[in-house]
């Protein structure tokens, strides 16, 4: 017989005796869809104090439905499971509660926070920025030149510009990476996400192309041998203390 | 772009730190072996100081190892990132009905906290660690949290030698 770890969605807010049999239902039915693995997840029992509906799921499955409740909760938009993660707390906000559901093993605790909160806008803060990436473009007859960086991640950066005379020396390193410095106007939209709008960069560094196994190697050369796990240890006790 | 914290870090720069519990090491070295090569690993300006208080040595020398790497960026916590660590750890604490709140937490340095407003700010797709913590402080973003334990076992060899 496999065994089975259980997932204990607790809706904080109703008793068993208020909620409406309906509603209950249909939180069951979404977290059904939100856990995904139709196969290897039962319903387990509701339990009182609150409402806890306990759903067990194959041990073994635990791997996939973790991840996917996770990715869920923190990719709001673009996970497989977003759908019912949406549902549950757009039904959580109307009903006026919240919830939560501790994953199997490690302690986790995943929250659902009803509505999911808008965002403060922040129209522009200036601040010392550095950003990197492949130099792909570099354009402009003035004192000031556009520059295009190929970027790896989700930072929107447009409006790079650096002066011509820098600009000049940068073009050698066409197609290489390059890290450039300088002045940088960042916003934030009521969504969360910040946006680098301007930079005007000030400097330029090039960038090394070296192997990660052997960056890693040289790093740890540099530890005493023997030390690391010490240090994950004092590093886990700075977090709880 | 991804964020790592400083024990994933750690795990990464010595994979047999991990204690292979749960096969950790394995899964580290197969995640540097299929990390793709355009990837740029962001370390968090506030790991190195919890590198630094859990007795890490030449911790400047590691800096400048990696800051030259196009592989790499020490992100500095600036203006921006502090606003979001803010604002996330006021929305965490929240969360936290008032007769549950632990005493001190006014006063508590939230490393984990700025580690994950780094990672939100600065656009990565996933922040690696293995403390389950660091997701209170994603929530609404779209930082995808990714524990070690979760992270894929190598294939397993199908050349296996009989037993003969």
């Amino acid at each position: 017989m496999n065994d089975f770890l259980e997932y204990p969605f607790r809706i904080i807010g109703p008793k068993p005796d208020t909620i409406p049999m309906a509603r209950l239902a249909f939180y069951m039915a979404e977290l059904a869809k939100l856990m995904g693995s139709p196969e290897h997840v039962h319903f387990k029992e509701v339990l009182d104090k609150s409402v806890s509906i306990v759903a067990c799921a194959d041990a073994q499955q635990v791997a996939v439905i973790s991840p996917r409740i996770r990715e869920a909760a923190h990719n709001d938009n673009d996970a497989e499971a977003s759908a019912p993660w949406r549902k549950i707390n757009e039904a959580l906000a109307e009903d006026g509660w919240t919830a939560e559901l501790p994953l199997p093993k490690g302690g986790e605790i995943i929250s659902f926070p009803g509505k999911v909160r808008a965002s403060k806008a922040i129209r522009s803060v200036t601040q010392h920025t550095a950003i990197q990436g492949r130099l792909i473009r570099i354009e402009g007859a003035g004192d000031l030149v556009k520059i295009g960086l190929e970027m790896n991640g989700d930072l929107s950066a447009a409006g790079i510009s650096l002066n011509a005379t820098a600009a000049i020396e940068l073009a050698h390193r066409f197609h290489q990476f390059v890290r450039l410095s300088g002045e940088g106007k960042w916003s934030r939209n009521t969504e969360g996400k910040w946006s680098l709008d301007n930079l005007k960069a000030t400097a330029f560094e090039v960038l090394e192309d070296e192997p990660l196994d052997e960056t890693l190697s040289k790093l740890k050369n540099l530890l005493e041998p023997g030390s690391a796990q010490e240090i994950v240890k004092n590093v886990d006790e700075l977090r709880r203390a | 772009m991804i964020v790592v914290d400083t024990n994933f870090l750690i795990f990464m720069i010595d994979p047999a730190s991990t204690q292979d519990k749960n096969g950790r090491s394995d899964r580290v070295n197969f995640f540097l072996k299929t990390l793709s090569k355009h990837t740029v690993i962001t370390v968090p300006a506030p790991s190195l100081a919890e590198f630094v208080a859990g007795r890490a040595q030449r911790v400047e020398e590691m800096v400048e190892i990696i800051r030259k790497q196009k592989g790499f960026n020490v992100q500095a916590f600036d203006e921006v990132i502090a606003i979001e660590t803010g604002e996330r750890i006021a929305q965490a604490i929240e969360k936290i009905p008032q007769d549950q709140r632990l005493p001190g937490w006014r006063v508590a340095m939230k490393y984990d906290a700025m580690i994950a407003a780094t990672a939100v700010v600065r656009g990565a797709s996933d922040l690696y660690t293995d403390d389950p913590g660091l997701g209170r402080y994603l929530e609404g973003s779209s930082v995808a949290l990714r524990m070690i334990d979760d992270l894929p076992l190598p294939p397993e060899d199908p050349q296996r030698r009989l037993q003969v």
